[in-house]
């Protein structure tokens, strides 16, 4: 079996042959987490970098992380039990005030796409709701949103009342680099791609 | 009255079959597939007229509720200056065109470079539209990087109209950002029912698309209403982001929004003034930013602007913007295409002049040089008269075959009608570099030093004053 193929099949994005391919290497004897590390996350990185490259457009790299989504559900159930290190936890939202969620929703998608275990809070998201999901879910990371200039306030209030238990990474269309530092939030991304170098980052 | 430009040209994006086709779809949108709005005295008002929730949870408005509302609806109103002048009547055929008091960031004429807004920024900002001939209005948002968020809002519109005397478009962080300006407004005027009568101000706010209305909006539709304040309400959306993809699909979501803010401000208050107000732009899909500079952007905003006139409304158009950073071949190409649209397509009230950066900054620059761009094309939209005099059959006989017209009194009566910029050049020897923006600098020097807006009342300003030491504690 070439795994080569549902390599090739994430970068493509053909959703619907993912499973076909997956279910050929199993029986063929891969291992589920040969697969996932050596087609579907390797897959997505090349996706990610032909789309920093201007080769693939953010419509190509949502059906590519959708093929790559569909693929890990059909292999995690098989490695339960198994030491399997995930990418990383990360629970986000659209900070409380503010009901903008396109540039959240896609950061989400991406994630996703890249192997991360995402926990998508929604919009107008308060401060407490944050502090508990920490608590109940222990991600790696908090990622917040805004759009508003008046809602960047409540980001700082919210990266200070996570005060440190977790690492915090923030986007938006005002937010920017020194703004972040201002806060002490932990990373900044202008973009869903960076966004995804930002989180593998924090965690390594 | 201020004497305004009307353009001449027949120009249509769509069409009157096209237009009404979109018209149905927005009915459609707004009766069937319904909507989410939000805000317990809107939705209540809107039931009790025949609007209903499913178990969805979204609002249908029934197209009769579209109808009354586009019969009882103002189609034309005065916009007054600071002092109580009339300035302009907003319809569907003049144009007025308007840059902003403040932005997250100012492209600094002085030392070149981006940098944070501040409050003093709104000053010069407000000074250089007061004076530019072209520009007729600002938006004051409250953007001001060293002011608190919560009365950010108010203060700009506090600096605005400290030196701005033209009629002045806001928006607000919030619903108490509103009441805020309408109370300062009303110190500035005299009162609040001279402020109704002779509104120097009008708002804008916005839904958030896809087909959401949130509390906030309809608050402030209502509380627009209700005060008599004129109000844009105006979709930004992104095709295959927050819009369909396709270009009449995101037209007929578009303006089913705009009708839906109609329908709510026309049933708290019959006949309260509404502007028709619609940005569909595109999501660049190489690095997602919603585009300040795209053709397609120019192109659905003036045919939005159509949909606007049908129904024999206002427009709030876009105009003078771009994606690129600074001042550039790619920001003058973008700014001066839609500008050209926005005249071209009768856009009645023009918003953003000289916002770069797809919108993180406003460059005082670009606005003196979107003055000069929207003279020329103005002398394009004046169109061509074709009558006796301007046939001028009796010049070209007795000038005759092989003669000039230099010295007939025809020439002389009529050449200052020709268009001779102020900042472009048309020299018979050029010089060996560009000196255009040097003219700018002086021209925005000249007017730092030179224009002076008439101070406020000794009283208002002590008013003015007091509002902001109370709302500070």
């Amino acid at each position: 079996m070439d795994l080569n193929s549902i390599y090739q099949c994430v970068i493509t994005g053909e959703r619907d042959r993912i499973e076909g391919l997956i279910q050929s290497a199993l029986s063929a004897g891969c291992k589920p987490d040969d697969i996932i590390n050596n087609t579907l996350i390797k897959g997505m990185d090349e996706v990610g970098q032909k789309m920093k490259d201007g080769d693939l457009f953010v419509p190509e790299v949502l059906m590519s992380a959708n093929t790559m989504k569909t693929g890990l559900e059909l292999l995690k159930p098989l490695i339960e039990g198994e030491e399997r290190e995930s990418v990383g936890k990360i629970a986000i939202g659209t900070v409380a005030g503010d009901l903008h969620d396109i540039g959240k929703n896609l950061v989400v998608m991406m994630l996703e796409g890249a192997g991360f275990e995402v926990i998508d809070l929604g919009v107008d998201v308060e401060v407490e709701r944050f502090v508990q999901v920490i608590e109940e879910e222990k991600p790696d990371i908090i990622g917040l949103s805004a759009l508003l200039t008046t809602t960047m306030k409540t980001m700082g209030e919210t990266v200070q009342a996570i005060g440190g238990k977790t690492k915090t990474m923030i986007g938006g269309a005002p937010v920017t680099e020194e703004f972040a530092k201002e806060i002490g939030a932990n990373g900044y991304a202008p973009d869903a791609v960076t966004a995804v170098d930002l989180a593998k980052s924090l965690i390594s | 009255m201020k004497d305004v430009l009307s353009s001449a040209i027949d120009f249509n994006v769509l069409g009157q079959e096209k237009c009404k086709q979109i018209h149905e779809a927005s009915l459609t949108i707004m009766d069937e597939i319904g909507l989410k709005i939000q805000g317990d005295q809107v939705l209540n008002l809107l039931l009790d007229h025949g609007a209903k929730i499913g178990n969805d949870g979204l609002t249908r408005i029934p197209v009769p509720l579209v109808e009354k509302a586009l019969e009882v609806v103002p189609k034309e109103f005065t916009l007054y200056s600071r002092d109580g002048e009339p300035y302009v009547r907003v319809n569907k055929n003049n144009t007025i065109i308007g840059t902003h008091s403040d932005q997250l960031e100012i492209l600094d004429p002085f030392s070149g470079n981006a940098r944070k807004f501040l409050r003093k920024d709104t000053e010069l900002m407000a000074k250089i539209a007061d004076y530019l001939p072209n520009i007729d209005f600002v938006l004051s948002v409250g953007l001001s990087s060293d002011v608190s968020t919560r009365i950010q809002s108010q203060v700009t519109f506090i600096e605005t109209v400290k030196s701005f005397r033209k009629p002045i478009n806001f928006s607000s962080n919030d619903v108490q950002g509103l009441n805020d300006v309408i109370e300062i407004a009303a110190l500035v005027a005299g009162s609040k029912k001279i402020l109704q009568n002779k509104p120097f101000i009008f708002y804008y706010c916005e839904p958030i698309p896809p087909l959401t209305h949130p509390e906030e909006s309809t608050e402030k539709l209502r509380i627009s209403a209700e005060n008599g304040i004129p109000v844009v309400y105006m979709p930004y959306c992104m095709l295959g982001g927050t819009a369909p993809i396709t270009f009449a699909g995101a037209l007929a979501q578009c303006n089913a929004d705009v009708l839906t803010g109609l329908v709510i401000s026309q049933l708290v208050r019959e006949g309260a003034p509404y502007i028709y107000g619609a940005m569909p732009s595109i999501m660049d899909m190489r690095t997602t930013v919603g585009s300040y500079g795209a053709p397609e952007f120019a192109l659905l905003v003036s045919a939005s602007s159509e949909l606007a006139h049908m129904y024999g409304l206002p427009f709030y158009g876009t105009a003078g913007t771009s994606d690129a950073k600074f001042i550039d071949e790619q920001s003058i190409a973008e700014v001066t295409m839609f500008c050209f649209a926005a005249l071209l397509s009768k856009s009645n009230l023009v918003h953003d002049v000289g916002v770069l950066d797809h919108c993180i900054n406003v460059s005082p620059e670009m606005v003196v040089l979107a003055d000069e761009i929207i003279e020329m094309l103005k002398h394009f939209v004046q169109g061509v008269a074709v009558d006796s005099e301007e046939l001028a059959l009796t010049v070209i006989k007795d000038v005759g075959p092989g003669g000039h017209f230099l010295t007939t009194e025809h020439t002389a009566s009529k050449f200052k009608s020709i268009w001779y910029p102020q900042l472009f050049s048309r020299k018979m020897k050029n010089d060996t570099s560009s000196e255009i923006r040097g003219k700018i600098h002086s021209k925005i020097h000249t007017i730092i030093s030179n224009h002076q807006i008439p101070t406020l009342d000794h009283e208002i300003l002590k008013e003015l004053e007091k509002w902001e030491i109370l709302a500070s504690d």
